[in-house]
């Protein structure tokens, strides 16, 4: 018995977004795979960006700059937040294509660092969302010139005669060939090659020819007089960077257990294609082997993930970005904060006692703060920490539940909902009190399922 | 009551060499910890770079007064240990146990390469990495990866979430921000009826499952234990006050975990530091003697050890914002009922011999580290920090 179409549509869907609201997934149910996936690649060019923080500050001169600092910092902080949750709510709304979305994300654990101010977030996030499935070379210039990144990485201590390899290093390790591709010496040559790369007091890249080193460098092998984007150049020439990438993508989105024959398949066509992302996604998507039993339900949901799942299926928006974070905080994954340059965690180690409860009990803590005619307390709701604060949400809504599930028998119910909501299949007995209304039946079933282990994977 | 636990030398070997890196399977030696030894480790981390100089105050120096000539701490206010140190006024608490001979400070700890990135530098204190490696496990979460006796409990972050100094690979401490609420969260009848229902075949639900069920028992030992003890002293009314009075309370209870880790945060004084970091001090200093008196009294402080650290010092020379900036070095303290060398361990910061204005380490963290695990802990420190140090003669 093969895997029912429904589930390869939720499977598609799940991996490539954020999973399908209940009457979208109820029209595409038996629609051909080969049908969504061109589907899911029509509006690629629907993206939302993030606005823009206001910049006059940048144009004072600077004794007024000395004077406004201090506001100006606590606006970047504010703008930081915000746009931390308008991000979040841009992934939910579908406002934004879900798989540029998605892979906006992963490129953001991919290039990891610290983003510290809203106007270098912004900027950078857009910079990620416009690449996110174009060419690896515009996507590791993009960054290269990051003036977010380049702050994080120390670009202003890489100087000529006095050059920090941070830089060069990360480039190399996390974000292009990985460990074992290259020597010491080539780190060296490479930060050499990117000295004087840095941004201005505006936040805006700039060579600053008077600390570039100008000399020879021998990276890899080839001699020349090179600058950060000929390193760029060689570093793409190398089949190692291929396979590095096409590696992790295939970890993130079909499966943590790296199938290695067809990683080299796919970085062979990847390379071939000079590295388009686009291409590598689509052949995935496309594949037979992604919709495989072994494939499906096996991905512990990153808490960005579980989040916006939950909220794409109820339609819900979040209003509040300082309690927000709070949120985020406590499910592990803080956008713009990844917890290293290596990136957020991935499978069970997003898991832990002091998440586990959070994260079974989230769509019950995210509802409760609704104003909605459910009486909540006869739901028995997971007592997640009191100490997070609550959140104003808006938007909830049963709309396709009703439609799609309201006409059924109690068992038939229970089971369809478990359809829609899970991907692995559960022994737990869902239950419900005969006496709560339609509506109250069908949201208690909703958030018990919701909680169950099986609901934390995709 | 509380089963004897060891290292069983064979199991140890079995189940930590199949997801322990190479480079750490070469330490994989069995490690010989007897739990019964009942000894706990404390540790109060100072998030955000606490200023060492400000606390621990050099009040003979000329060169810290040039340099600080807004934020320094006047010599007439400083409570002193001897004719160059005293500490900062707010922390009268830690100058007693220094008087009982229960603390003792280790000056100019720090690491090699320094960053001056909060982030990076908690993480290089958490992992116990070298500064131009990056590692993923903390150092406190590889004790428990090469301890398969160790029970959920081992490790006890008391927070909300879980810091990177307690994840290991395989295992991690447990979190606990406040022992009701976590009890309360696993409590309902159906969360437990759930974590019967374990088996699943596919493998990462059943993990869940699983994660869920330990979830459940951690919660329950914890709770079970404090309820045995209830403090009557009074704490700092603040979370850290609160941690501080919630360790105490499981340490006297005779709980069997072998560390508990809190926090105290706020330390990143750019600005007005004088107001800000006697707040926290004050804080510090209550939550950590209060703790002390109430396991003196319960005859615990004996098999207490403190560690109070952070992730950087702070610049010599004040900025213009009457604060200090990241700095390199900094002091760290060891307070208990059983150090062999309590007082001064070495000398204070030279601070005519200054590395880009900044202080210049001489005791390596990882030595401190190093100390508790041979010395407290009973575990060879050598397969935890994945390199050898010299632990310090201190316990």
């Amino acid at each position: 018995m093969g895997v029912p179409n429904h589930k390869k549509i939720q499977h598609l869907y799940l991996r490539a977004g954020f999973g399908l609201p209940p009457l979208e997934w109820n029209e595409k149910r038996e629609m051909p795979i080969s049908l969504a996936v061109e589907a899911l690649f029509s509006d690629i060019n629907k993206v939302g960006e993030l606005q823009q923080m206001d910049l006059s500050y940048f144009s004072l001169s600077p004794s007024e700059q000395n004077k406004k600092r201090s506001e100006y910092q606590g606006k970047s902080g504010k703008v930081l937040r915000q746009r931390n949750l308008d991000w979040i709510n841009q992934m939910a709304t579908g406002s934004s294509n879900p798989l540029v979305e998605k892979m906006t994300l992963f490129w953001h654990g991919h290039f990891a660092n610290h983003i510290r101010f809203g106007f270098t977030a912004v900027q950078q996030i857009n910079m990620l969302k416009r690449h996110a499935l174009g060419n690896f070379k515009d996507l590791v210039l993009g960054i290269c010139r990051d003036p977010g990144m380049l702050h994080y990485l120390n670009a202003s201590n890489n100087q000529k005669n006095n050059v920090n390899e941070n830089f060069g290093r990360e480039l190399l390790e996390l974000f292009t060939m990985g460990i074992g591709n290259y020597t010491q010496q080539d780190v060296v040559e490479a930060s050499r090659a990117f000295t004087g790369w840095n941004h201005n007091e505006h936040f805006r890249f700039v060579k600053q020819d008077r600390f570039h080193d100008t000399g020879k460098k021998t990276f890899l092998g080839r001699t020349g007089n090179f600058d950060g984007s000929d390193i760029v150049d060689i570093i793409l020439e190398e089949k190692a960077t291929a396979r590095f990438i096409t590696r992790k993508i295939y970890a993130y989105f079909v499966n943590q257990d790296v199938n290695e024959a067809r990683v080299r398949t796919l970085a062979d066509s990847f390379y071939n294609s000079g590295y388009d992302i686009k291409a590598l996604m689509k052949s995935i998507l496309s594949s037979s082997w992604f919709y495989d039993e072994e494939n499906i339900g096996i991905k512990i949901k990153s808490p960005t993930e579980l989040l916006v799942g939950i909220m794409k299926t109820f339609r819900l928006k979040l209003h509040e970005p300082e309690k927000f974070y709070q949120l985020q905080k406590a499910l592990g994954q803080k956008l713009f904060e990844p917890p290293n340059v290596s990136g957020w965690p991935s499978g069970k180690l997003w898991i832990n006692n002091g998440n586990i409860m959070l994260r079974m009990g989230l769509a019950n803590f995210l509802t409760q703060q609704l104003q909605v005619s459910v009486p909540f307390r006869k739901l028995h709701p997971v007592n997640i920490s009191k100490t997070l604060p609550v959140q104003k949400i808006s938007g909830m809504s049963f709309i396709g539940f009703n439609e799609i599930f309201g006409c059924c028998s109690p068992g038939d119910l229970v089971n369809g909902i478990a359809e829609y909501l899970l991907q692995p299949t559960t022994h737990q007995n869902i239950g419900y009190n005969p006496g709560f209304s339609e509506q109250e039946k069908m949201f208690h079933i909703i958030l018990q399922i919701m909680r169950l282990p099986e609901y934390q994977v995709c | 009551m509380i089963t004897r636990r060891k290292f069983i030398q064979h199991s140890a070997l079995a189940t930590a060499s199949i997801m322990v890196p190479s480079v750490l399977k070469a330490f994989d030696a069995p490690s010989p910890r007897d739990f019964q030894n009942g000894k706990q480790v404390i540790i109060v981390q100072l998030g955000g770079g606490n200023d060492g100089l400000n606390s621990l105050v050099p009040f003979r120096n000329d060169i810290y007064y040039k340099l600080r000539p807004k934020i320094s701490i006047p010599a007439s206010k400083v409570l002193k240990l001897n004719d160059q140190l005293g500490f900062h006024p707010a922390l009268s608490g830690l100058k007693a146990l220094y008087d009982s001979g229960d603390l003792a400070i280790v000056n100019n700890v720090g690491y090699p390469n320094p960053v001056r990135s909060h982030f990076r530098s908690m993480d290089i204190w958490h992992t116990a990495s070298d500064a131009d490696i990056v590692w993923s496990e903390g150092w406190l979460g590889r004790f428990l990866d090469i301890c398969p006796s160790c029970q959920e409990w081992e490790v006890l972050n008391m927070d909300e979430t879980l810091n990177l100094a307690v994840r290991g690979k395989k295992r991690s401490g447990f979190a606990v921000g406040n022992i009701q609420k976590v009890s309360n969260s696993v409590s309902p009848s159906y969360v437990r009826s759930m974590a019967h229902h374990h088996d699943h075949d596919n493998e990462v639900v059943s993990y869940l499952y699983s994660t869920l069920s330990n979830t459940i028992s951690a919660a329950d030992y914890i709770y079970n234990k404090s309820v045995i003890y209830k403090s009557k002293k009074t704490y700092p009314n603040t979370p850290f006050g609160k941690s501080c009075r919630q360790v105490a309370e499981l340490v006297t209870s005779g709980a069997s975990s072998s560390v508990y880790y809190l926090n105290l945060n706020g330390f990143d004084t750019h600005y007005n530091q004088v107001i800000a970091q006697e707040r926290l001090l004050i804080q510090l200093s209550g939550g950590v003697s209060t703790m002390v008196e109430e396991l003196k009294a319960n005859n615990k402080f004996k098999d207490t050890l403190i560690m109070v650290f952070s992730e950087f010092g702070r610049r010599v020379g004040e900025n213009g914002a009457e604060g200090t900036d990241h700095g390199t070095a900094n002091n760290v303290y060891l307070i208990s009922g059983a150090l062999k060398k309590p007082g001064l361990y070495n000398s204070p910061p030279d601070l005519s011999n200054l590395k880009e204005g900044d202080l210049q380490f001489q005791v390596d963290f990882r030595e401190v580290y190093a100390t508790i695990l041979d010395k407290w802990l009973n575990v060879a420190s050598s397969q935890v920090l994945k390199k050898s140090f010299n632990p310090l003669s201190i316990i």
